[in-house]
């Protein structure tokens, strides 16, 4: 044998030539295709979602939204301003004298200090569906009695609700002081429309919201009411609050988080792509191998004996253990390989003492109707087998 | 390049900073730090480029045996390299440790080992040395990968060498040694000498006893003729390697129990100073040792063998005769080393085989499969009935090529891996007994 021999390589060193630079950039490239699928695919699936809106927001075209009334408010001369923080509708109301407030806090924003501001903004306040804080702190006596709506019949001496004739639309309704003017009331006597006087301000409460919304204005006599109730002064401003109205006081959500907090964000992001590339960086390519086939021997013995068995061939595979069973009872008493199976049977009967026929029923007769008897026939075999072996064998 | 552990940590801990300055100015301070001391330890890191690899790979070794390879690396360049080295083999070689740390002071040399302890046979080929190269403040790292070819062929283990002194001994008692052996059709004669007690009467040569008879007197001294075997016969070894060569039964591969079965064949005849040639064939000659004897035939046929894998190809039959009539004109033992399976598989042997028997003696030796005896024989359930049928199946099958290849004057040598080898080194010896040969 050869002695391992030594041989040392000539020194090469080159670098590897950047056989996979293509294939890396493909492979960036159908990175970026997934990501990008990936974003196209939430904003896809979040396009129809209304999370985030405002319901009857004035500047929403759909059927939920407002948009009809405030532009025809705007057409009939009302001078409309769509606010979302306190600030805006602050500053649009400058004064508060000749302009109508509707607070639409869909989200239950405000809180109750912050409710209690807004009243000294505006002389005219209409409260659209308002939280139980808005009405204790803009309506007190006012309170919340469940669902109201359904076709109802003008039924008091506002203005807007005389011409509006009737109303239809879902809401809530609310019970009021003796001071206050119930309009709109249903068969449980709650009121849909309250409208109290505090001083020099009235403050209406509006339960019907669908009134308002560009799906169910034109029903009924719901555009003059909207129209009567929001068009009584020269301008308007809609406030719709945003998130960062619920903490006025510190300036917004935004402003109660530290300054800090972003950056860190930042920070841990980039330690975690960082942690990526540390983890993910290989030393070297993969060094790949050619595998040689191999192929396990037993496997088409394995396919047929299922082959059998799915197809329910006992007979077939009686027929192949008889077969082997014969030769090898040939090889046992000696018979050479040019035996019949008749001379086989005749001489294993003989040498083992049982009756020839059952011999042959054994070898050549018996049938295997079910797995069970195919089973004691294989058994059957085996024990004539042990049985001429053991007396052939010498004591 | 390649950025470390520690500077990960390094990063998160930029959180302090960012809490203590108030948001983006810690985060850019921070941020900027890193970046001039990861570009400062990776300017001062040393180049891995600037090193010189070779190898110290000893050519071949024994499946199974553990290769020590050494990874000699010199510093051309200014600095020291200090990092990680992989030297990178192909998975089979079984190469340990896949990763070492290192330090090569610039002008240096230093090595590295590896142990390869292959676990397949054949080339096995080096792939590039990757150095990662840190930087002092062990932030970043330069990382190249260098190429370092290097083969190292992994013979056949040559397992059943174990068997070969048995034989060897069993060899002596034909040769002429003892005169107990019967002058047969296939021994030549040896010498003549005294004739002791127990040798065979028969043997005795008178006429030799005649003119041997002591002229001083002192009785007549008996002369007998001694035999050896005959020499010089020549065994060709055609090994299939086609599709049914790639089967592995109980953990080993048709092909290499064909091996060991050859090598020990081989390793026995060559004693018995009968020659030797090998061929693996499929389609086409995949590898032939012809003309090698003594220990250099044994040292060309594990080299010849090591690299050959089975093909996913049908055996060629009938280019057997006319590959064995190029490697010898005179008659010759013929060894087959394949599969006898289904008599439709081998149809194509049978076809060839009356031309080899008629002008050779002609063995095939197939190797059989345990598992399909221990299903014929496992009959608990009906399933397994259903199996030892197909198992009694293909052992008639196996039978019935058996009977047609002796019918066509070749022998059969069947067994188990293990036993193949032992098993044709034997009935060598009995063909060379009965002067077959």
């Amino acid at each position: 044998m050869s002695a391992p021999t030594v041989a040392p390589a000539p020194p090469v060193t080159e670098e590897a030539p950047p056989r996979r630079r293509l294939g890396l950039v493909l492979v960036w490239v159908a990175v970026a295709v997934v990501v990008l699928l990936g974003v196209l695919t939430v904003w896809v699936a979040g396009a129809g979602s209304d999370v985030g809106e405002h319901r009857r927001s004035p500047i929403d075209a759909g059927p939920r939204g407002t948009m009809a009334l405030a532009e025809v408010l705007r057409a009939q001369g009302v001078d409309v301003t769509v606010a979302h923080s306190f600030g805006e509708a602050a500053s649009a109301l400058g004064d508060g004298r000749d302009a109508t407030l509707v607070l639409d806090d869909d989200w239950w924003v405000l809180t109750e200090e912050t409710n209690e501001q807004l009243l000294a903004l505006s002389q005219h306040l209409v409260l659209v569906q308002p939280s139980d804080e808005a009405l204790a702190a803009l309506a007190p006596g006012v309170g919340y009695a469940g669902f109201g709506g359904g076709l109802l019949t003008a039924d008091c001496e506002l203005a807007a609700v005389q011409r509006a004739e009737s109303v239809s639309g879902g809401g809530d309704a609310y019970t009021a002081p003796s001071g206050a003017q119930r309009c709109l009331v249903d068969a449980a006597g709650n009121a849909s429309l309250v409208r109290i006087e505090r001083g020099v301000r009235e403050v209406t409460v509006l339960g019907l919201g669908d009134v308002l919304s560009n799906q169910s204005i034109t029903e009924a006599g719901n555009a003059a009411l909207a129209l009567g109730l929001l068009g009584e002064q020269p301008r308007l401003v809609w406030y719709q609050p945003d998130v960062d109205d619920y903490a006025l006081e510190g300036g917004g959500l935004a402003a109660r988080q530290a300054d800090w907090y972003v950056p860190l964000v930042v920070l841990l992001l980039l330690v975690g792509v960082a942690a990526a590339l540390w983890r993910g960086r290989r030393m070297g390519p993969v060094v790949v191998e050619d595998l040689p086939v191999e192929v396990r021997s037993s496997e088409t013995m394995e396919g047929r004996a299922r082959l059998y068995e799915r197809g329910g061939a006992r007979d077939h595979a009686l027929t192949t253990l008889r077969t082997a069973t014969l030769a090898r009872l040939a090889r046992t008493l000696g018979l050479g390989g040019r035996a019949t199976p008749d001379e086989i049977i005749a001489a294993s009967a003989a040498t083992t003492g049982r009756d020839p026929a059952t011999v042959e029923f054994l070898l050549r007769g018996a049938t295997a109707p079910n797995d069970s008897a195919f089973v004691g026939l294989s058994d059957g075999l085996l024990r004539l087998e042990d049985e001429v072996a053991r007396a052939v064998r010498p004591r | 390049m390649a950025i470390s552990g520690w500077f990960v940590a390094a990063l998160a801990v930029g959180a302090v900073p960012v809490v203590l300055l108030g948001g983006w100015p810690g985060l850019g301070v921070w941020l900027a730090l890193m970046t001039i001391g990861g570009a400062v330890d990776l300017a001062l890191a040393g180049s891995p480029a600037g090193l010189r690899v070779s190898r110290e790979v000893p050519a071949r070794s024994r499946l199974g045996e553990p290769v020590e390879t050494t990874l000699l690396l010199v510093n051309t360049g200014r600095r020291t390299v200090r990092g990680l080295v992989r030297d990178a083999w192909q998975p089979s070689a079984g190469a340990r440790p896949t990763r070492q740390r290192l330090a090569v002071p610039a002008g240096e040399r230093r090595a590295i080992r590896t142990v390869l302890t292959p676990t397949r046979r054949g080339e096995l080929h080096a792939a590039g040395v990757t150095i990662r190269s840190t930087g002092p403040l062990h932030l970043v790292s330069r990382q190249r990968t260098l190429r370092a070819p290097a083969v190292l062929r992994v013979l056949p283990p040559f397992t059943s060498r174990r068997h070969l002194p048995s034989r060897i001994a069993r060899l002596r008692e034909l040769d002429g040694r003892t005169s107990l052996l019967i002058r047969g059709q296939g021994t030549e004669f040896d010498s003549l000498r005294e004739y002791v007690r127990g040798d065979d009467v028969r043997s005795i040569d008178w006429r030799a006893t005649a003119r041997r008879r002591d002229p001083a007197g002192g009785g007549a001294k008996l002369v007998v003729r001694t035999w050896r075997p005959e020499r010089d016969r020549r065994i060709v070894i055609v090994i299939d390697s086609g599709r049914s060569a790639a089967a592995r039964i109980a953990d080993e591969v048709r092909l290499d129990t064909a091996f060991e079965a050859s090598l020990l064949l081989a390793a026995l005849a060559t004693r018995a100073g009968d020659r030797i040639d090998l061929a693996v064939y499929d389609r086409r000659v995949r590898g032939r040792v012809q003309g090698a004897t003594g220990a250099q035939l044994l040292a060309r046929m594990v080299d010849v063998l090591a690299p050959v894998e089975p093909e996913l190809i049908e055996p060629d039959w009938y280019g057997v005769p006319a590959l064995v009539r190029s490697i010898t004109p005179h008659r010759a033992l013929v060894v087959l080393l394949t599969t006898i399976e289904a008599p439709g598989a081998a149809q194509p042997l049978l076809a060839m085989l009356p031309e080899l028997t008629r002008h050779h003696t002609v063995v095939v030796a197939s190797v059989t499969d345990p598992d399909v005896l221990a299903a014929a024989a496992d009959r608990g359930a009906s399933d397994e009935v259903y199996r030892a049928a197909a198992a009694e199946r293909a052992l008639l099958d196996a039978t019935r090529v058996a009977a047609a290849i002796r019918r066509l004057g070749g022998e059969v040598v069947t067994g188990a891996p293990q036993e193949l080898p032992p098993a044709l080194a034997d009935h060598y010896l009995a063909l060379k007994a009965a002067g077959r040969l």
